[in-house]
């Protein structure tokens, strides 16, 4: 389906690239204000050894599986992967976190 | 009968594939991440955008050229791409053992069984769902098929038909089985959350019972609402959102468009006036932090279990759709 107004690909493309880089900046923005509180994660896998020193990968409550970002836990020693996680929230990214584990 | 999954398109899909696979474990089968090895590849396909059609064509080939290299003895094409193009893939790709579209996934069984791939007819656990993923702790409950909405930009209503809500009693019971399965986080999913129940008759089960059933009847920590138009947002699922701990302050709201010109072209239900109406933001004030999206429709993908199409997560700069951001509450 194609409207009589329709704009060419690459108007498509550049918009799509602004809107993203609009939508990037207010993620930045918004995630920054989270910065020193403690949440909760749920741990899904452990980290890889180039992922700046976090032990864990996984998420706060507000961080959807495979569509939002994911927080960083450092010094989460022998956490299991599906188990919850005390953290305080560290840094933050355009999209993901930092956090050092509580326990 | 080794059983290879190649599993495509969105969480749905995966939902669907979770729960044929399932019924074949029943039967006897074995899946096997090995897909040279295996006797039988179902491909769950996705033919929502094209790349995605792409993708799950190159899946089929990719099977059916395994088959014709020896060991795999039967293809399945199975999903939306199917749905829609049931006929011209017959014809091009006649390899393929079956072509199932959603009403003829009953003949699966019986299919496998004339050719002596099933020996057990009767299925030993019906009904129980089978992990593919790749995070045991975090799945997926698909609460309603379909999609009454007509969406000018969507073939979802084309693929997957009119909106019918699952019995609530079937959900518990698979939400169940989720958490005996290690589930530490539930997503519902659907095209639209808030129509779950408007076909189950006057006094039926609404979105907001079906949560409180799950509550109650598992104690899986995280429940989380993806996807329900700002229409659903009643005051009673805020309420509910707002009270329960184990409800996460997250919710994936369809928005589309600011002008209410574009959203009439689209054929979208909502309006500025509707968006901006109180339950919707009482949503937001509701707990500490809720999340907003503005989306265009992109197609998620999900894992496969075979060693054929690698899993891709979505991550920054991403397609369309996660154009997204989390609110805290000031």
């Amino acid at each position: 389906m194609q409207y009589e107004d329709d704009v060419p690909e690459e108007v498509k493309r550049e918009r799509l690239e602004e809107l993203l880089e609009v939508q990037r900046a207010i993620s930045a923005e918004r995630l920054a204000r989270f910065v020193g509180r403690e949440a909760d994660v749920l741990v899904d896998r452990v980290a890889d050894p180039d992922e700046g020193g976090a032990t864990h990968v996984g998420r706060v409550a507000w961080q959807a599986d495979d569509v939002d970002g994911v927080t960083y836990v450092e010094r989460g020693g022998w956490a299991d992967v599906g188990s919850f996680v005390r953290v305080r929230l560290s840094a933050s990214e355009d999209y993901d976190f930092r956090a050092v584990a509580l326990t | 009968m080794k059983l290879g999954v190649i599993s495509l398109g969105c969480d749905k899909a995966t939902v669907d594939s979770e729960r044929l696979v399932g019924e074949l474990v029943g039967h006897g089968a074995v899946v096997t991440p090995d897909l040279p090895h295996a006797d039988v590849i179902l491909v769950n396909t996705c033919g929502f955008i094209d790349a995605a059609k792409q993708e799950s064509i190159d899946a089929i080939l990719s099977a059916a050229s395994l088959k014709a290299q020896g060991t795999v003895r039967a293809v399945v094409a199975v999903g939306c791409l199917i749905q829609r193009y049931k006929h011209e893939l017959q014809q091009e790709i006649p390899e393929v053992d079956l072509f199932l579209g959603f009403s003829d996934l009953h003949h699966l069984v019986p299919a496998l069984a004339e050719r002596g791939l099933i020996t057990d007819p009767v299925a030993s656990h019906p009904g129980v769902r089978q992990f593919l993923g790749d995070t045991p702790h975090v799945r997926y409950l698909k609460i309603s098929e379909g999609c009454d909405h007509t969406c000018a930009f969507c073939a979802i209503p084309l693929m997957r038909g009119k909106h019918r809500s699952e019995p609530l009693a079937r959900l518990v019971h698979e939400a169940q089985q989720l958490e005996a399965q290690g589930a530490k986080e539930i997503n519902l999913v659907a095209q639209d959350l808030g129509h779950y129940g408007r076909d189950l008759g006057p006094g039926g089960a609404k979105l907001p019972d079906l949560l409180q059933a799950l509550l109650r009847e598992t104690s899986v920590p995280w429940y989380r609402l993806l996807y329900v138009y700002s229409a659903g947002l009643s005051e009673r699922l805020v309420d509910l959102i707002a009270r329960e701990e184990r409800i996460v302050p997250y919710i994936d709201m369809p928005i589309q468009h600011a002008s209410d010109r574009i959203l009439g072209r689209m054929r979208r239900p909502e309006r500025r006036q509707s968006l901006f109406a109180p339950p919707v933001w009482s949503a937001f004030r509701a707990r500490p932090t809720a999340t907003f999206v503005s989306c265009s429709p992109s197609s998620k993908r999900r894992s496969s279990t075979g060693s054929a199409p690698s899993p891709t997560r979505r991550r920054k700069g991403r397609a369309p759709c996660s154009t997204r951001t989390t609110c805290p509450r000031r």
